[in-house]
């Protein structure tokens, strides 16, 4: 990752597995034997602010393909609106937004930090020449996030730790606020 | 249509963090454990707990039983896959998480509950608007995952290659020393 901050694997010890040997061709069906892993680059865009929320923005793309301008203004307004139905609640706050364009579908994640510590989110999805809808996730078992995904909202992670262990002040939020990542993900060798 | 700023022109005397006044913020312990294995599913395990309380070993053969108990709530359907588990003991409430890596790169999960009103862990139901993903430490596991899958992904993916990422566990508090 390229940006202000450089984010570290955990320091944590490495431990050595028990008795499990994994031997299959690959790992169940999780990996498609003829998949190529890639990087993808993740932009910095103007933050949402509405009337009780301050969410940060990051567009996710292809390399060499910008994330086009209707399709973020598009992801804007339902997230605006999102966020302006939240305020009813009477609750203020701050979070993030990311907007991945893949191949055939595009995905929308607002995520706002609440009770202190905890990240709550709204996932959308939107096909080729669609609208975002809600991912339904009824059973509970929920498509979650990417790798790619994951980079921009473990970095937010660490950003909120910075913040939560910070004074808390103006300062504290202004450095949050300029606090992102950028840059192709993940690192290759 | 709600008017947007640039980031340079949000004003931070004025942004709420929606953080209590009285909040000190903490480290808490992530502990690896044995795999939990089901079928032809292969599961790295975490404990998360506050420092110097190790989760209990009678909670995590709990969860461990639970996983058993709830296959169907989230095995994939071919019974096969790959991720991790964590279960996270915040004393109050308990909370784990079967997640598992699918079409490539992309993670799925189940998260169960567990309250001391009702102390036996149930399927978190999600429904509409903001739902709850993970907190600040559960993020640790994620992360350190993230990573590893990252590493196995662009690797040659061969049978050693799935011997390291088992073996690419974390143990240590979380967050580091900041």
């Amino acid at each position: 990752m390229v940006g202000r901050h450089v984010d570290r694997p955990h320091p944590g010890s490495p431990v050595t597995s028990g008795a499990v040997t994994l031997d299959r061709a690959d790992i169940g069906t999780g990996v498609r034997r003829a998949y190529r892993h890639y990087q993808k680059v993740i932009t910095p865009n103007a933050p949402l602010r509405t009337e009780r929320y301050a969410l940060k923005w990051y567009d996710i793309g292809l390399i060499g393909k910008i994330v086009p301008p209707a399709l973020v203004a598009e992801a804007r307004d339902l997230a605006a609106g999102l966020m302006a139905a939240r305020a009813l609640a009477d609750e203020a706050g701050a979070g993030f937004v990311i907007l991945n364009e893949c191949h055939e579908v595009a995905y929308l994640a607002v995520s706002i930090w609440r009770n202190d510590n905890e990240l709550w989110e709204r996932i959308y999805a939107r096909a080729q020449g669609g609208e975002f809808m809600p991912l339904q996730d009824e059973s509970g078992w929920r498509h979650h996030h990417c790798v790619w995904q994951l980079t921009a909202i473990c970095h937010e992670h660490a950003a909120w730790h910075r913040f939560l262990f910070g004074l808390r002040d103006d300062a504290g939020r202004r450095q949050w606020l300029s606090d992102m990542c950028s840059g192709l993900t993940p690192e290759m060798p | 249509m709600v008017a947007l700023v640039a980031s340079n022109r949000i004003d931070a005397t004025e942004m709420a963090d929606g953080v209590d006044f009285d909040y000190r913020h903490y480290q808490k312990q992530i502990t690896a454990a044995d795999e939990f294995t089901i079928g032809d599913v292969t599961l790295k395990w975490y404990d998360i707990g506050f420092e110097g309380k190790p989760v209990a070993r009678g909670l995590q053969l709990d969860a461990r039983r639970t996983l058993t108990e709830m296959s169907d709530r989230w095995l994939p359907a071919d019974g096969a896959g790959a991720g991790f588990v964590f279960l996270h003991d915040c004393q109050s409430i308990i909370f784990l998480c079967a997640a598992i890596w699918s079409n490539n790169n992309e993670l799925w999960t189940q998260v169960f509950v567990r309250t001391p009103e009702e102390p036996v862990f149930r399927p978190q139901e999600r429904g509409d608007g903001l739902g709850p993903v993970f907190c600040v430490w559960e993020m640790g596991v994620v992360w350190h995952e993230t990573l590893a899958w990252t590493r196995y992904l662009a690797s040659d993916r061969s049978p050693d290659d799935r011997q390291a990422w088992l073996a690419d566990t974390l143990t240590g508090l979380t967050p580091e020393a900041l």
